[in-house]
């Protein structure tokens, strides 16, 4: 029997707790886009991949997202030449990685909470933060290699741009410069346009008729290697184009308009999907859940899935998660250790914001990735913990 | 002015050019001006039509329009918070520092329709306006832009809780409060204190036998020292008849962590008189066993755990509301129960207080 108040209550309380870090995520993805040159971050990022993974793990600490306020972030940085690869690591890590996120989990199991599965507060942390980042990375590896052997455009829904008409002239304006000095593949780039456009409908597998997005780079070669059919990630990459953001001078009240735009866009196009997931969620947590965990004492090997089955079903956020967890004295280490790395990972709700991103084939690359790192980890964990802090 | 004096230069590759499954055979190398293109029938392709003109404000302004919404609603949420006789201000669900990055949220939001409002506006007064300039479509794309009402279904749903029926309420609070407190109450859990009764009943039974001077054996006496504390009855009258400070205020969520810890009982178990506060939840028919509860709150409500103290009086407590704000003086101990150390309180006197204005402990 559904609870109709504690319903309401924990409903009205994750969206209106939500709301502020997805506002500030789409005034963040607005400004990148108009800010940030197209395939900037291409250029800045290292080399050597997995070194460019590891640091993208790693950049929660100086950039801390949330992992609601993160998804529109991470699908502008997508069109500014992060390659998915790297993307993917950060939003998996950013949402455990990050200076609030590792205080709050400090400050969860500090005091009498300490010890009581043989970690102290500081240990608990290592285990998150460590196995937060092993994850990432191998997930993030995993679609790396998927990356390169498969098109982009099967993998991902690259973020809407400005609709705004004065925009459009700024952008054009700039193109005619381009013209100019022009050289280019332009027919080339007809004949691309075409055949994707008349392959439109192969690509028609998301269920959505609110897929009202796709590739949009004003920049001609970027975009050229984001469209087109053959266009691995890799050419995305090594494409360094030419950028709106250094164009012709807009006036500020132009630029501000634009960041309005597509923050607005993010903002209601995040939220939609953030309110079905808190539905959902708030109907697993009127369902009491939790009163029925002490059940799983003891037991690693099943506490383990169950933990991470809660923590999909729950949605909780990662500042929050520690505490709740912290608290449930009964479930092994092992257990809290899964619900501690996958909940910002994967939840419901973060699965229907990721739809947004992601196509559904790149989704079910990384749950598998995901669950079965973070299954394998906890079991290391649980079992390593008392051995390597006695 | 803007918009109008498209005057690109020669083979230009306009990006609202190229819209899949749209009839454009034309080719792509026109001397693309619009100026001149919308004077003799277009054949630039895509004609829009006044429909999806203004199917693109319509939706535009929905945007605008949620948007300002959300902020409007965070901004009553405020006003709650801050006017005067608020019993439980809604915007507790969630956190104080949280709620004030919703403010900022709320402000920055207005800020974002109003601009959005300016940037409609001026594209409406510019009579060559193409909804889908400025973004071209990728292969990906079913793309209309159109104005789909589903798709505001879900956005608008806390939007219409709010304004139309008042959705969250105290009233929903509070209930959900005492739900997450009863829950958290040790009832029947109690193992550790022994025989087949559960705590209450235990505590309840200890309680009656102390007001009738009787205390019997066969309770636990972990629990009978959280009832009958020290001296006799004439002791304990006494107490409760003194009015005196109490040694030191506790919040139940430091009285959690000390119960955790057994070196740390000393710490309050030295005192006579502690003073707690909380919403009173009574256990008893009789007002001689209740509870303390204070919620304890990371983020929202959603994550919001009880810390409580049980409590029993020698005297009934009368006149106090179930959930009603009580500060609970007494003498406090800790019994053990189930592999958990629960604060236990010798209560001495019950009054009424105003909540403070956010009610949660951390």
């Amino acid at each position: 029997m559904i609870d109709v108040d504690r319903f309401f209550v924990i409903f009205t309380s994750i969206v209106y707790e939500a709301l502020p870090f997805i506002i500030i995520g789409a005034l963040i993805s607005g400004t990148l886009e108009e800010l940030l040159p197209q395939q900037f971050l291409a250029r800045v990022i290292p080399k050597r991949r997995s070194l460019a993974i590891a640091i993208s793990a790693l950049m929660g600490m100086v950039f801390p997202m949330c992992e609601c306020g993160i998804v529109p972030v991470m699908r502008r940085l997508l069109g500014k030449g992060l390659p998915l690869s790297c993307a993917i690591a950060y939003m998996l890590a950013a949402p455990i990685i990050n200076p609030v996120v590792i205080g709050s989990t400090w400050a969860a199991f500090s005091g009498d909470r300490s010890k009581k599965d043989g970690l102290s507060s500081l240990e608990m942390v290592t285990f998150r933060v460590s196995m937060g980042f092993i994850t990432a990375f191998v997930a993030a590896s995993v679609v790396e290699a998927v990356a390169r052997r498969r098109n982009i455009n099967d993998l991902i829904l690259i973020a809407p741009r400005a609709k705004n008409p004065h925009f459009a002239d700024a952008v054009t304006k700039q193109e005619t410069h381009q013209h100019v000095h022009g050289d280019g593949p332009r027919p080339h780039h007809h004949e691309h346009h075409r055949a994707a456009g008349h392959a439109s409908p192969k690509h028609g597998e998301e269920p959505s008729s609110l897929q009202e997005f796709g590739s949009s780079s004003p920049d001609p070669v970027g975009g050229v290697a984001v469209k087109t059919g053959s266009a691995t990630q890799q050419q995305v990459v090594e494409n360094t184009g030419t950028n709106s953001a250094n164009g012709p001078r807009r006036s500020v009240l132009q630029r501000v308009i634009n960041i309005s735009d597509t923050a607005l866009h993010d903002f209601v196009d995040i939220t939609t999907f953030l309110i079905l997931g808190a539905i959902l969620a708030s109907l697993f947590q009127t369902l009491r859940i939790i009163d029925y965990l002490p059940v799983l004492e003891a037991n690693p090997l099943v506490a383990i899935p169950v933990m991470m089955l809660v923590a999909v079903i729950l949605c909780l956020c990662s500042e929050a998660d520690a505490f709740v967890v912290a608290n449930m004295i009964p479930i092994p280490l092992g257990g809290k250790l899964s619900f501690l790395v996958l909940g910002p990972m994967m939840d419901i709700k973060l699965y229907l914001m990721y739809t947004r991103v992601f196509r559904t084939r790149l989704i079910w690359t990384i749950i598998p990735v995901v669950v079965a790192c973070v299954f394998v980890l906890s079991i290391i964990g649980h079992y390593l913990g008392p051995i390597l802090f006695p | 002015m803007p918009a109008s004096g498209h005057d690109h230069g020669c083979g230009h590759d306009h990006p609202h050019a190229h819209h899949p499954g749209h009839p454009c055979d034309h080719d792509h190398h026109h001397n693309h001006e619009h100026d001149h293109d919308h004077g003799h029938g277009h054949e630039h392709g895509h004609v829009h039509s006044a429909e999806e003109r203004n199917a693109y404000f319509l939706d535009q302004l929905s945007m605008i329009g949620v948007a300002g919404t959300y902020a409007g609603v965070v901004l009553a949420m405020f006003y709650g918070k801050w006017a005067p006789n608020a019993e439980v201000s809604v915007i507790n669900i969630i956190v104080p520092w949280i709620q004030y990055m919703l403010l900022a949220g709320a402000i920055l939001l207005l800020g974002l329709a109003l601009l959005r409002g300016i940037g409609v506006w001026r594209a409406s007064k510019d009579p060559h306006f193409d909804p889908h300039a400025g973004h071209d479509h990728g292969p990906n794309e079913n793309h209309a832009h159109g104005w789909s009402p589903w798709k505001y279904i879900p956005l608008v749903l806390p939007l219409v809780l709010y304004i139309g029926l008042g959705v969250p309420d105290s009233r929903m609070i509070r209930a959900y409060e005492r739900d997450l407190a009863e829950q958290g109450m040790p009832r029947g859990s109690l193992r550790g204190l022994g025989g087949s009764l559960d705590a209450i009943t235990q505590a309840q039974i200890a309680s009656n036998q102390f007001a009738a001077g009787t205390l019997g054996n066969g309770l636990s006496p972990a629990l009978l020292q959280a009832v009958l504390l020290s001296g006799g009855i004439a002791t304990e009258i006494a107490l409760e008849e003194m009015d005196v400070e109490p040694d030191a205020r506790p919040t139940l969520g430091e009285l959690e962590v000390i119960a955790e810890n057994p070196l740390l009982h000393e710490s309050y178990t030295r005192f006579s008189r502690i003073e707690v506060e909380g919403n009173f939840y009574p256990a008893s028919a009789d007002g001689t066993f209740f509870h303390v509860v204070r919620l304890r709150v990371a983020c929202c409500l959603g994550d919001a755990r009880p810390a409580m103290v049980m409590c029993t009086s020698r005297k009934p407590i009368t006149g106090i509301a179930p959930g009603d704000w009580v500060a609970v003086q007494g003498k406090i101990s800790f019994v053990a129960a189930d592999r958990k150390w629960y604060p236990v309180m010798r209560v001495y006197k019950v009054y009424k207080k105003k909540p403070p204005a956010y009610p949660y402990l951390k």
